[in-house]
């Protein structure tokens, strides 16, 4: 059942004030990612069912990280479904590219997949990619924001090169 | 379009950590003043005026009482593993019209031989659902449905608990034979009732459909009647023994 703003539910999670708190990042987020505003509060709408149907599992104080990840995650699905534009700008394509990158989650299925994206397990290779390569995170704030080391960053940048090649941005640190 | 651009400065999670004062108290400090250094302070003061969400939508909010219904109170069974084959028989005592003993509800057959038919697993293959069986944790069912001269189709169902799920969202049928819905469920332990809805029409709006349900939820879910205007509703209501 729906619940009434300012109720806290047995996973100690005040859905509403969650929403009114994060929603706006994730709205921009997600309208950055995909443009269309439509799309981008869909997507939006997704993450919120993703971390409030889990809500059990949302055991960070201030889970902005936790909500930036699921957003781009999502976005980077949905971007996945979108066929490719050949005037596509140069950024764009990065973007596209990333979102191509095999999930490694998917194999696992989506209990893995939760599991990966609540923390309970690495995050996946194309959340990396986006926060260092698209979000132009350096490699120290990608580290800190995934919970890897730098050089575990690292490594997993330099199996992606491979994979992304000449999309890379001139200059990227991995 | 797409409309990504490269972040010229300070990442934007960083931006919005900030304003969320969710950074460190080092962090925060240094994220601002890398902010003034590239003259980006207006991003921050951007974030304070863009703030689009106000409350929760109410459509959100359902769909996020249908995932959990479906994930923390349900298994879901495919339905292959007791493939149902359905007689004119068995559809014939589905036209039963017998008032339910459970909270004054009733199967109501509207509109020709429209019906909402329930089919539980058996020992030895499955029953069809007389009205006021008693349901049990654990029992599988699966639902079929009769359209009757309606174009367009969807099944909900409700537990005791207000847990609403859509089995079938709003959707064409092919004419009056009946449909089977393609997967079968497991029963959690939710309390006193499951009560089933099938709604008709020509035309369905899912939004208003679900808003009708939310209030639904939130009032007497097993017994109010669900109103849709414009749409026929056959409720099918069922006790549920105690565990």
């Amino acid at each position: 059942m729906p619940q009434a703003a300012g109720q806290v539910d047995a996973g100690g999670v005040d859905p509403e004030s969650l929403y009114r708190r994060y929603a706006p990042m994730v709205l921009r987020r997600c309208r950055r990612m995909l443009g269309d505003d439509e799309r981008a509060r869909d997507a939006m709408h997704d993450v919120f069912i993703q971390v409030l149907s889990h809500r059990e599992r949302l055991t960070e104080e201030a889970p902005s990280s936790l909500m930036w990840r699921i957003a781009t995650h999502v976005c980077l699905n949905r971007l996945r479904s979108i066929k490719r534009r050949p005037e596509a700008p140069s950024d764009e394509a990065l973007l596209l590219a990333v979102a191509e990158l095999p999930d490694e989650a998917e194999r696992t299925g989506a209990r893995a997949l939760l599991g990966r994206l609540f923390g309970g397990e690495p995050t996946s290779s194309r959340i990396i990619a986006m926060l260092h390569y698209v979000d132009g995170m350096t490699l120290e704030e990608t580290a800190a924001e995934v919970g890897l080391s730098v050089s575990g960053v690292r490594k997993r940048l330099r199996s992606l090169r491979e994979r992304l090649g000449a999309l890379l941005p001139a200059g990227e640190q991995a | 379009m797409t409309t990504l651009e490269r972040t010229p400065g300070t990442p934007d999670l960083l931006v919005e950590k900030l304003a969320l004062g969710e950074l460190p108290p080092a962090a925060a400090a240094a994220v601002r003043a890398r902010l003034e250094r590239a003259g980006e302070l207006h991003r921050l003061e951007a974030l304070g005026t863009d703030s689009p969400s106000g409350s929760m939508p109410a459509e959100l909010a359902l769909r996020i009482a249908q995932r959990r219904a479906r994930e923390a109170a349900r298994r879901k069974v495919h339905a292959r593993s007791w493939a149902l084959l359905v007689t004119a028989a068995s559809l014939a005592m589905m036209a039963l019209v017998i008032a339910s003993p459970f909270g004054g509800d009733t199967s109501r057959m509207k509109g020709g031989d429209a019906a909402l038919i329930i089919y539980r697993q058996t020992d030895s293959g499955y029953e069809v659902l007389a009205e006021g069986a008693t349901l049990r944790r654990g029992d599988v069912l699966q639902l079929g449905l009769r359209a009757g001269r309606a174009r367009v189709a969807a099944v909900y169902s409700i537990d005791g608990r207000g847990l609403i799920t859509e089995h079938q969202a709003p959707r064409e049928v092919p004419g009056p034979a009946e449909l089977r819905l393609a997967d079968a469920y497991q029963l959690d332990d939710a309390p006193r009732f499951e009560r089933f809805l099938l709604v008709l029409g020509d035309t369905l709006d899912a939004q208003q459909i679900r808003a009708a349900l939310a209030s639904l939820a939130a009032q007497n879910p097993g017994s109010d009647p669900l109103d849709i205007p414009g749409a026929q509703v056959i409720s099918r209501l069922f006790p549920k023994a105690p565990p």
